[in-house]
């Protein structure tokens, strides 16, 4: 059985990636791919908890996580369609009407 | 028991339907109001109204306090209070969207069946026993709203305000999912060393939590200490507390007026039930690690809020900022809920309540104001207000009413609720331990004195200055809407002692 503090590690650098595409990363659809890669790092945190302590139930939180994941992407590439219609762009440092 | 909830989830799918067969944006805007006001009756009558009973029809005993285990949620006085704030958001707001929404504007049944399928998450939020149905019923509402900012899909700072939002929103639950994780991991190991029973709740049950957290925080403080962290950060954005703030004023400015009175009322009190939820009930045993914290972002969210508020000229980002402003005043709830003397917390938590309760009618209607001056072409800027008393009196007199509240002016609402808030930090800062929650007093006093500076200027543009003197005519929905508001903002403030009795109860027995 591959230790816990191994999938641990992976999943917290999973969240560092994302972290960093989120900070860095100027196109909507990067950011939105480095967020659900933060959340991808949280579902293996239920599996590898839930698989480790014997509780089923991170397990299925654990796909109810994936179907939200693919709701959220869902959401977000409508907005952006519509974002990329009327702003003929979806850089983010380029939309700004609206001041701070 | 969740007989409000079915019936607003079935009114909103019902809604989208209808949109195939009802053209005209009236009749849909009735049929949401219909729903809401079913939804908001019975849950009235749970609370303790008790007139079904009284007609011979005992579907409950008044008040319903009732776990639902097999559903993962509760129906108690808590829960009954926040159906019944965010079943009155919806219907100010359809009210206002009646009026609002123009015959220009297409996919109307949509917009009113996300405007109540979000309202179902909000309620199932505060509903929730268990931080699994939470998180979902969170995302519920949350993926709605976003659709409903983008709703105006060819104006150019609607779709913007969306895709802030969206991002701000994801990213946020993105944080929220991996504290949950963290947490997860924590109780599911705490919940297996412990002697084996049956009928043991779940490892993600939040009353259960509190006790796994509490036992396992000596072994595990550092994971303990970064999933609240994320926890913050993820709740900081929902709620606006300051440094994750940034989104509000650029969001509630782009986003149609109607939909910014909804994400300034409805959304924000859902974050703060969820907060109240999380912090009070399942982190209750690590309060030593985030009180601290907590008490520091109130406070600097109440100045940033009401200084960044000061030099505005356009009304709609000066409520952005009086609504950051508002939700600093309520953080003061979850420290001073988190203290260990229950009667000071279920009093702080009451006037956290309270404070949400009478913020409906206050933030909402002074945003339907706004909504309702963007549609009659008047304007959203403080100098288009010049002279606005002598063109609609009774209406210019309900936003004053409505601003001086938010100033916190006795005998309104906001004024009662602001008390018990600010009393509660005094009375946990007299017991030993917890001196410093008398800064939050000091800090809540001094804002609501700076804040009134910015409210009375757009009380001196409307009753004052002089502007064009021509009458407008008000549509009648949004007259209503207003009322309504200005009715909930006065009833707070002079019959309060009814609902405080409400509120008290109601907090003593989420800690019970």
């Amino acid at each position: 059985m591959i230790p816990l503090e191994w999938e641990l590690s992976l999943s917290a650098i999973l969240f560092a990636i994302g972290l960093y595409g989120i900070l860095v990363r100027r196109n909507a659809i990067i950011v939105l791919m480095s967020v659900e890669i933060i959340i991808n790092a949280a579902i293996l945190n239920f599996v590898a908890f839930s698989a480790y302590t014997g509780d089923v139930s991170g397990q299925v939180f654990a796909l109810l996580a994936i179907a939200l994941a693919a709701a959220e992407a869902a959401i977000g590439l409508a907005v952006f369609l519509v974002l990329y219609g009327v702003h003929h762009t979806v850089n983010l440092d380029k939309i700004r009407i609206l001041r701070w | 028991m969740l007989l409000p909830v079915i019936i607003a989830t079935f009114s909103g799918f019902l809604l989208i339907a209808l949109t195939f067969i009802v053209g005209r944006q009236r009749r849909l805007a009735d049929a949401a109001l219909v729903g809401l006001l079913i939804a908001l009756f019975l849950s009235l009558d749970m609370a303790g109204l008790g007139l079904l009973e009284r007609l011979g029809l005992v579907l409950w005993q008044a008040p319903v306090s009732q776990q639902l285990p097999g559903l993962l949620l509760e129906v108690t006085p808590f829960v009954l209070f926040f159906w019944v704030a965010l079943l009155l958001t919806g219907v100010i707001v359809v009210l206002a969207s009646r009026s609002f929404l123009q015959k220009t504007d297409r996919n109307i049944g949509e917009y009113y069946g996300l405007l109540l399928i979000a309202l179902v998450g909000m309620m199932l939020v505060a509903a929730s026993t268990d931080l699994f149905v939470l998180y979902l019923a969170f995302e519920m509402a949350s993926l709605a709203t976003f659709a409903l900012v983008a709703f105006r899909k060819r104006d150019k700072r609607g779709t913007e305000a969306a895709m802030k939002f969206f991002i701000i929103g994801v990213v946020s639950s993105a944080i929220i999912l991996f504290g949950i994780s963290l947490i997860y991991g924590v109780s599911a190991h705490v919940a297996s060393q412990l002697p084996p029973q049956t009928g043991a709740p779940a490892a993600t049950d939040l009353r259960f939590l509190g006790t796994t957290l509490s036992l396992g925080l000596a072994q595990f403080e550092p994971v303990i200490i970064l999933a609240v962290v994320l926890l913050i950060a993820g709740f900081g954005f929902k709620v606006a507390t300051v440094p994750f703030h940034m989104w509000v004023p650029d969001v509630y400015d782009g986003a149609p007026t109607t939909v910014t009175t909804f994400l300034s009322t409805a959304s924000k009190i859902m974050g703060f039930a969820a907060m109240f939820k999380i912090f009070l009930i399942a982190l209750v045993g690590t309060a030593g690690q985030w009180t601290l914290a907590l008490g520091i972002l109130a406070i600097a969210t109440m100045t940033l809020g009401n200084v960044a508020a000061l030099p505005q000229k356009s009304i709609k980002r000066m409520l952005a900022y009086s609504s950051i402003a508002h939700a600093g005043y309520v953080l003061i709830a979850v420290v001073v809920g988190s203290h260990s003397d229950p009667a000071i917390a279920a009093f702080g938590l009451a006037g956290g309540l309270y404070h949400l309760l009478v913020y409906v009618f206050m933030t909402g209607g002074a945003f339907i104001f706004v909504a309702m001056t963007a549609t009659l072409l008047i304007g959203e800027r403080l100098d288009d207000y010049s002279g606005l008393a002598r063109r609609m009196p009774l209406l210019a007199f309900a936003m004053m009413i409505m601003l001086l509240s938010l100033a916190g002016i006795p005998p309104l609402g906001g004024f009662v609720s602001k008390f018990i808030l600010f009393w509660s930090a005094v009375q946990a800062g007299l017991v030993p331990g917890s001196e410093w929650m008398v800064s939050l007093a000091v800090a809540g006093v001094l804002n609501s004195a700076l804040s009134l500076f910015y409210y009375a200027r757009v009380i001196k543009h409307m009753y004052i200055l002089e502007g064009p003197k021509e009458p407008v005519k008000v549509p009648t929905p949004y007259s209503l809407a207003l009322w309504v508001a200005l009715i909930g903002t006065i009833a707070t403030g002079v019959f309060a002692f009814v609902f405080i009795d409400f509120v008290t109860q109601a907090a003593a027995l989420f800690f019970g």
